[in-house]
């Protein structure tokens, strides 16, 4: 009897030895510039070649997105915007075409809170450049804009084609587009048969499987200065999306002028600094992001709730963080206030 | 329980508590950044010793200055400077980018926090 005992202690030790060197516990990381992003690949549970050759793949996958997807660079949406300038229907082929009956399907949910035809607003802006803009545009070409702005609701699609009678629509869709492109991401992981990753694309990101015996854990970056505010745990498939006043923006006689403009005014969104959603869905979790950081304190928890996330955390202009039932369980909070230096 | 029982008791017990020191007390300190630049294989150097780096990205150089085991952007090309205002990086799994001249760094450290980073 003791000498079993003995036995099993023995192998329990080597087994643990043995579990620190496997191969397939090891992580596999890899970042690469694309998608106007950096994006960064973890992928743990396989050997060193499928997961370098499923690097590869979704490096050339996620470049191919971006040049389709430019709102401003030569390329099919280009050409697309171009068509819709002239009052013309745009031919769209068959992988643009669920991009964009996904995109009007999502601004019909968000009641003209995502809009994906204002690219002549950020255009006027001055945001569709690479880069930033040194003062607000005059009043006066908003207020232009607002008379004649874009419904997504009368958006048609016919066949292969997409048609608006309205010359001033034009789509721009950088509150979706990087949620759906990380979709097709994780599709693609999957296709390859990798089980364990996260596909993080300039901190938006997606995570299938584990990091071996636990959850993947994720920092949400604190919106004004270095460091953490919190961290989550995430479960195999969902997405973890945050909406930020701080990542496209400039100053001007003291102000903050972010990228994320509100339809209904042409201004910048004004109560929230950020929004932070779960979800499975990233092309969702996306577009409720920024549907709902335009909401405000007003309509935050309608639009959610209409757009179907219920894992939701906003953090408003005077540093308060509020949150949905749903998120409460999920999120470990290490700063419970945010100071901002730029109201 | 005879002596050789309590013995191999004792190095487990030594042993885990060695895993845990090792792995869970050091709350991220940084050993490495891993530095990317443009569509270059990325770089893993060492935070040990002080000094200034130049990257050279798609749009001029970007100066990295290493300092008590910290990272940072000092100068980059770039006409917003985000990259240059994320200051200091120093535990693991934080990170900073000059998107426009595609230069990445990323501290790699024995126990990082985080898996990844959303932001």
């Amino acid at each position: 009897m003791k000498r079993k005992r003995r036995t099993l202690l023995s192998l329990a030790f080597l087994l643990m030895i043995a579990s620190c060197s496997d191969p397939q516990n090891e992580i596999h990381k890899y970042t690469f510039f694309a998608f106007g992003t950096i994006v960064e690949l973890t992928i743990t549970g396989t050997d060193q070649e499928t997961a370098d050759k499923a690097a590869k793949i979704l490096e050339t996958d996620f470049k191919r997105m971006h040049h389709d997807w430019h709102a401003w660079h030569p390329g099919p949406l280009l050409s697309i915007n171009q068509h819709l300038a002239r009052g013309e229907p745009a031919p769209v082929d068959d992988k643009m075409m669920p991009l964009l009956k996904r995109a009007k399907e999502l601004a019909l949910m968000s009641e003209g809170t995502f809009n994906p035809l204002i690219g002549k607003l950020l255009e006027i802006w001055g945001f569709h450049n690479d880069e930033m803009p040194e003062k607000p545009p005059p009043e006066k070409a908003i207020t232009d804009f607002l008379k004649n702005a874009p419904n997504p609701a009368d958006l048609t699609f016919n066949k292969q084609r997409v048609a608006i009678d309205n010359p001033t629509a034009c789509f721009d869709l950088g509150g979706f587009a990087k949620g759906y492109g990380i979709d097709r991401a994780i599709d693609r992981l999957k296709k390859l048969g990798i089980r364990n990753a996260i596909v993080n694309a300039g901190g938006d990101l997606k995570a299938i499987g584990k990091r071996h015996d636990r959850r993947w854990r994720i920092g949400i970056r604190h919106p004004r200065k270095a460091g953490v505010i919190a961290s989550i745990d995430v479960n195999d498939g969902e997405s973890v999306f945050t909406s930020g006043d701080y990542e496209r923006y400039f100053i001007y006689e003291g102000k903050r002028y972010h990228h994320i403009l509100d339809p209904r005014t042409g201004y910048p969104a004004t109560d929230f600094i950020s929004v932070t959603i779960i979800n499975p869905d990233a092309g969702l979790s996306d577009a409720a992001a920024t549907a709902i950081l335009v909401a405000g304190h007003k309509d935050w928890k309608k639009i959610a709730k209409k757009m179907g996330v219920d894992t939701v955390m906003v953090i408003d202009k005077q540093g308060n963080i509020m949150m949905t039932p749903a998120m409460k369980p999920r999120i470990h909070l290490v700063v419970h206030r945010i100071d901002d230096e730029n109201r | 329980m005879k002596t050789g029982d309590k013995l191999i008791l004792a190095v487990a017990v030594i042993f885990v508590g060695w895993l845990y020191s090792h792995f869970w007390t050091d709350r991220g300190h940084a050993d490495f950044a891993r530095i990317t630049v443009a569509d270059g294989e990325p770089q893993l150097i060492s935070l040990d010793e002080n000094r200034l780096l130049e990257m050279k990205g798609t749009s001029g150089i970007s100066e990295l200055e290493i300092n008590n085991g910290r990272i940072r952007f000092k100068h980059s090309p770039c006409p917003n400077q985000i990259c240059v205002h994320a200051g200091w990086l120093q535990h693991g799994g934080e990170f900073a980018a000059c998107l426009p001249n595609h230069v990445a760094i990323e501290i790699v450290a024995n126990t990082t926090l985080f898996d990844a980073i959303n932001f």
